[in-house]
């Protein structure tokens, strides 16, 4: 900005004054939020040129939603990679057109067809590789597949038990024959439970290598991204959430971060929920849905996906964090020197894999800048 | 609740477009979970028509209604009237967003948790004097979502006690809080009035929007990513915008003056030497000394 104004129209301007009927704040949300109809919007807007009051509320309650905006993208994310199709269904007050040449929409689906050329040759390359390997080689091929398969399970379960010492679950397999073991960090003397299980972070995934989640790891991601944060008697209402959610966003704040493609990615890697009842969910399939920590008293509230690390909090302060996107769990207590948490997790937010921070239904806010080995309440 | 034909004006042509509305849109409004039937719904949203002086024709209705937050209506409504399933997907969706926003805006945990704390009891509309609950979400009409709205309505008590605890601080209090305070703007009236009145009569004719950036980016001194963040639009149009309308008005301005009887020369001083901050003071072009060509050179012959 290089004019400056007017001495005398700023003068001007500092005596104007708003009138005794302000907005109510129906109206004022109506405008933060770009929902209001145009001559309603410039009466609106009359007004805030004139009362400083009230540009002060929606100066304040707009700077106070960005985080809310963060969440609905993360949404947005989650119900896409879901579905995947990347449109979102608009209000009709916030019809836009969507996409435009070079928009991060254009490079996801520029991305998304490089994707699929590249799935294309694979397909093609195996069928010539089929074609000429014979009958008998393949079915040697398969009797070592199988035979390294076992000796791969025989030495990596036993690498896993000693992790998994004390509360192994009898949570559901998954189709991968994944074992999910809890292990208490105060059972684990010297070092936290995190440590102990980033020291095998291959084991287990050996063990879960199935085609399926190839399917679902294909393409590394780096990064994180909340998949879902729900509570009891809210999941049907999540996914319906999902639906408002994207019919309130605008598409150019939907759309318009770069990480989206990204988000995108981890958020079809890693499907996480909670379901009505207040338990821990993993995707393991299209739709199959498979309970974790499901032998755990603890009723679900929130879960949340940071690259390969899972949060999830519940009632009673429970929280558990998986550093191998959900093979093995470890209970973390959220303790001090007064007592321990015990008031419901209502929500975990980590901006990277070391810091992140906890709420609990009562106003607790516990954070932690170590990836979760310590924990200070605030 | 208010039945339909009770809370609201609505003529009936009106209340048959309501009703219409509310059959079609029961069952996703969520009412139902809340124990509130077709009737109810209807008469929660002529209780909204009302409050909103709704008047025109049916088309204009169904469009105000096809515009509301319904399932956030519906949840407010059924946790004013008690509904302990309704209070507890408010609290599920909505207290950690309330203390997060509350923390935003107070910057201390103490402050931000009073602030929340209070807006939660108007909000469950606990009464003091033990009378009837009166809970602030009767005023939740469902034009902005539930949660912008208490986003909003946090914002105006956060004003409301930061003017009221700002009343109660001392100078000195609030200098050893490491306040700092501008110095009073200068009461200099400009000697014209009819600059004065040709300001006024120029911003007044201003748009709308024009008038609000001045305001919130030269009264307020909000940063352009502010108001661009409000207005939904990027900073650099926020700046053209800005830049266009400034330089209009300026123009403006000048020319009223002008028309007014005032000489160029006399327009120009009057919108500039008011305010020492309008001066801008060309330090080099005032320092510069016009030197006569072939100065020296004349003194070089005189020498010579």
């Amino acid at each position: 900005m290089n004019q400056e104004l007017p001495n005398p129209a700023r003068k001007a301007l500092a005596r104007q004054r708003g009138g005794e009927d302000h907005p109510s704040p129906d109206a004022l949300t109506a405008f933060v939020e770009r929902t209001l109809p145009r001559d309603e919007r410039d009466l609106v807007t009359s007004h805030l040129a004139l009362c400083a009051d009230c540009r002060e509320v929606v100066f304040l309650a707009s700077s106070a939603a960005e985080d809310a905006v963060i969440d609905e993208e993360e949404l947005v994310a989650a119900a896409a990679a879901r579905e995947m199709v990347p449109t979102p269904v608009y209000g009709n007050a916030l019809q836009q057109p969507v996409a435009s040449a070079g928009s991060p929409r254009r490079r996801w689906g520029l991305g998304m067809g490089w994707a699929a050329a590249a799935v294309v040759g694979l397909a093609v390359f195996g069928v010539v590789i089929w074609q000429r390997v014979s009958s008998r080689d393949l079915a040697h091929l398969a009797v070592s597949s199988v035979a390294s398969s076992a000796q791969t399970r025989n030495l990596t379960q036993p690498a896993a038990s000693p992790m998994s010492s004390t509360l192994e679950t009898s949570g559901k397999t998954t189709q991968a024959e994944s074992a999910i073991a809890i292990t208490p960090r105060a059972a684990v003397a010297g070092a936290p439970a995190r440590k102990a299980t980033k020291e095998h972070p291959s084991a287990p995934r050996m063990a879960a290598a199935s085609a399926d989640e190839s399917a679902q790891t294909a393409g590394s991601v780096v990064g994180g991204a909340k998949v879902a944060a729900a509570g009891p008697g809210t999941n049907a209402a999540l996914v319906g959430n999902q639906a408002d959610t994207l019919s309130q966003l605008r598409p150019s704040e939907a759309l318009a971060k770069p990480a989206l493609p990204m988000r995108l990615a981890n958020a079809a890697r890693g499907q996480w929920r909670i379901s009505a009842d207040g338990r821990l969910e993993h995707r393991v399939a299209a739709n199959d849905w498979t309970g974790v920590l499901s032998d755990q008293a603890t009723t679900f509230r929130v879960v949340t996906v940071v690259g390969n690390d899972v949060w999830a909090g519940g009632s009673g302060g429970a929280l558990f964090h998986s550093s191998d996107a959900g093979q093995h769990w470890s209970q973390v207590p959220l303790v001090t020197s007064s007592g321990a948490e015990t008031g419901n997790i209502v929500s975990i937010q980590f901006s990277d894999p070391q810091q992140g921070t906890v709420i609990t239904g009562s106003g607790s806010r516990w954070s932690t800048s170590d990836g979760g080995v310590t924990w200070a309440s605030r | 609740m208010a039945s339909a034909s009770a809370a609201s004006p609505l003529d009936a042509q009106i209340a048959a477009a309501l009703r219409e509305f509310c059959a079609q849109r029961y069952e996703a409004s969520g009412a139902r979970k809340f124990g509130i039937d077709e009737a109810e719904l209807a008469g929660i949203l002529a209780d909204v028509g009302a409050q909103c002086k709704l008047t025109g024709t049916a088309v204009e209705l169904r469009n105000f209604l096809a515009s509301l937050h319904l399932e956030d209506l519906v949840l407010a409504r059924a946790c004013m009237n008690g509904n302990e399933s309704a209070w507890e997907t408010f609290l599920l969706r909505y207290r950690v967003t309330l203390y997060e926003s509350a923390y935003k805006m107070a910057r201390e945990e103490c402050a931000a948790r009073e602030l929340a704390d209070s807006l939660y009891a108007e909000i469950y509309g606990v009464d003091t004097k033990g009378q009837e609950r009166t809970s602030k979400l009767r005023y939740y009409q469902g034009r902005g979502s539930l949660q912008g709205w208490l986003r909003t309505v946090l914002a105006q008590e956060y004003i409301n006690r930061y003017r009221s605890s700002r009343r109660t601080t001392s100078l000195d209090e609030a200098l050893d809080d490491g306040r700092q305070f501008e110095a009073r703007e200068a009461d200099v009236s400009v000697a014209d009035p009819r600059v004065e009145d040709a300001a006024a009569a120029e911003l007044a004719a201003l748009e709308p929007e024009g008038r609000f950036l001045l305001a919130a980016y030269y009264l307020d001194r909000r940063t352009l990513a502010e108001i661009a963040k409000l207005m939904g639009v990027h900073e650099s149009t926020i700046s053209r915008k800005l830049e266009r309308v400034t330089s209009a008005l300026r123009k403006s301005i000048r020319k009223r003056v002008i028309e007014s009887g005032m000489s160029p020369r006399q327009a120009d001083e009057a919108m500039q030497d008011v305010d020492v901050r309008d001066l801008r003071i060309k330090v080099k072009e005032t320092l510069r000394q016009e030197t006569p060509e072939g100065a020296f050179y004349k003194e070089k012959d005189e020498c010579g």
